[in-house]
């Protein structure tokens, strides 16, 4: 695991947290984020394949992101239920141009340093952590 | 309750004019078709996403207090894409409380001058951490959403298009609109991808812009009446502001906006309104999708049957479904008789004010040859990023009976 800069409400971890109403997410917040109450159960998904809902390519992105930047909406199950992070896909996710992945598709998370440039992009460097998971096709 | 008296736009569309130029130049209009004295005007609410972000003014409250020559109190109130809403909600408060009787809102955003690469960036500033490191933009996520709506409803890529055409032919009728011209399918579906599904004419453009409305407490109508004056007048039924959560992937579906339902929810009952009584609609369209779930959040179709809307003329129209005030039968108003943010433009702060402008003006019949008739009920839904705020509004004809 990365080391997370300062608490910027985005880990750069993949754990999966429970709060104590049953709600999933990837948070690293005070409380979750759906309705407050306390966050009391972890389980890293980091060596877990997660099934892509919904997939794109951004095409025109902003300064420090590659272009083309596929991202999907990637949805992990778990033992009472599901949960689900949005993120970068692999280069290989898109081939001539095309995205080659689809709903459904299996990934599996790839941790990467970095995910933009931080010297071009807006926010400071220091504003939060630059590190995560991206999902790469499972063959 | 507050009453808006006056309204006030600059054209939308790439400016010259600074921030602060533009916020001037809608608040003056405003001021000069009423019959207040700016003297006489008791605080200023100031609504900009990102003008120090930008580039431009920072604090631009007391740049315009002092411009306009207002002596009541100035604030910013800040909500991202829905501070337009947010800034009126502030002005309704003011004046609910007694504390106010003439309050000045005016909403402006200045965002041309840096470039799409660069505009995108600063406004991608406003989404989660977590979101914005992997390179997250707002097309980015209308692109995400647009593909899980097309794969788990029977829309179309062709029904988002269809969203298109008719915001810019409506737009057509609207002098301050960004476009003045009218678009085909073939034009939505052949320009470029920007985020796969969804092409460079399914988004609202960049745009320069400023929109004002003033507003009065019951006992300041009440005397300006009496004095003669006659000016066309709308009623605050209701405004209720709800949020989400920041990261769009920490909730259930993105198919469907907490806090557009809540909002809703809280407005519509506050007015006493149903969807059937609604006869102008105004969305925050930043993407075509997102007019099609912004419709069934708001109780004209049920979840997932939004599509219906652009395919209306070969529907018969059944039922499929009521509840909480609303009908889901697909019984709607008109919608967006402005053009929308898609060809009205989208000035992030200035927005929510355009859409309450479209509607005094539909209410007072002041709209030119894009007036509804006999319009006495408007609703506009204003949003902050993808959902994080929601910011539903009412406005009705004093002293109409529903």
């Amino acid at each position: 695991m990365s080391p997370d800069v300062g608490n910027d409400g985005g880990s750069q971890e993949l754990v999966a947290r429970k709060c104590d109403e049953g709600h999933y997410s990837f948070t690293d917040q005070d409380a979750c984020p759906r309705c407050g109450t306390e966050l009391s159960m972890e389980k890293d998904l980091s060596d877990t394949s997660g099934k892509v809902v919904a997939a794109t390519v951004s095409r025109a992105t902003p300064d420090g992101v590659r272009t083309p930047n596929p991202l999907a909406t990637v949805e992990f199950n778990l033992e009472e239920g599901t949960v689900t992070k949005t993120g970068q896909l692999t280069e290989n996710a898109v081939r001539e141009g095309e995205l080659v992945v689809e709903s459904g598709d299996l990934v599996e998370p790839v941790y990467v340093e970095q995910l933009r440039d931080t010297g071009e992009s807006f926010k400071h460097e220091e504003s939060q952590g630059w590190g995560g998971y991206r999902f790469c096709p499972v063959n | 309750m507050a009453y808006v008296v006056s309204t006030g736009m600059t054209g939308f569309g790439d400016r010259d004019e600074s921030l602060g130029e533009l916020m001037a130049l809608a608040a003056n209009h405003c001021i000069e078709n009423s019959d207040v004295d700016r003297n006489g005007i008791d605080g200023l609410v100031a609504s900009n996403a990102l003008g120090g972000e930008m580039g431009m003014q920072t604090g631009v409250q007391n740049y315009l207090s002092s411009r306009l020559g207002i002596n009541g109190y100035s604030r910013r109130v800040g909500q991202t894409s829905a501070g337009g809403a947010a800034a009126f909600k502030e002005g309704c408060s003011l004046v609910d409380s007694g504390k106010d009787d003439v309050v000045l809102v005016v909403g402006g955003e200045k965002m041309t001058h840096l470039g799409t690469s660069r505009s995108s960036d600063v406004i991608s500033s406003v989404i989660h951490p977590d979101e914005y490191r992997h390179g997250l933009t707002m097309p980015a996520f209308a692109g995400l959403v647009a593909d899980l709506y097309i794969n788990e409803t029977d829309a179309t890529r062709k029904d988002l298009a269809r969203v298109a055409v008719e915001n810019h032919g409506k737009a057509l009728r609207n002098p301050d609109a960004q476009f003045g011209k009218d678009l085909s399918e073939e034009d939505v579906l052949n320009s470029p991808l920007v985020a796969d599904p969804l092409r460079l004419y399914d988004f609202c453009p960049t745009t320069d812009g400023a929109a004002a409305v003033l507003m009065v407490s019951d006992d300041r109508l009440r005397e300006d009446l009496e004095s003669g004056a006659s000016h066309g007048v709308s009623r605050v039924a209701a405004v209720a502001g709800t949020n989400d959560t920041h990261a769009v992937h920490d909730r259930d579906t993105p198919l469907s906006l907490k806090a557009v339902r809540e909002s809703r929810r809280d407005a519509y009952q506050e007015a006493g309104i149903s969807t059937e009584d609604i006869d102008v609609l105004e969305l925050h369209d930043m993407f075509t999708a997102l007019e099609l779930i912004q419709l069934e959040d708001l109780g004209f179709y049920n979840h997932g049957k939004g599509w219906r809307y652009v395919r209306r003329e070969e529907d018969n129209g059944s039922s499929d479904g009521s509840s909480d005030g609303t009908t889901g039968d697909g019984d709607v108003p008109v919608i967006n008789p402005s053009g929308g943010l898609k060809a009205r433009g989208h000035p992030l702060a200035a927005t929510g004010l355009a859409q309450i402008v479209e509607l005094h003006r539909q209410i007072t019949n002041e709209a030119g040859e894009r007036t509804v008739n006999d319009a006495s009920v408007g609703v506009a839904c204003n949003l902050a990023g993808y959902g994080n705020a929601a910011i539903t509004t009412v406005m009705d004809e004093p002293g109409v009976e529903r």
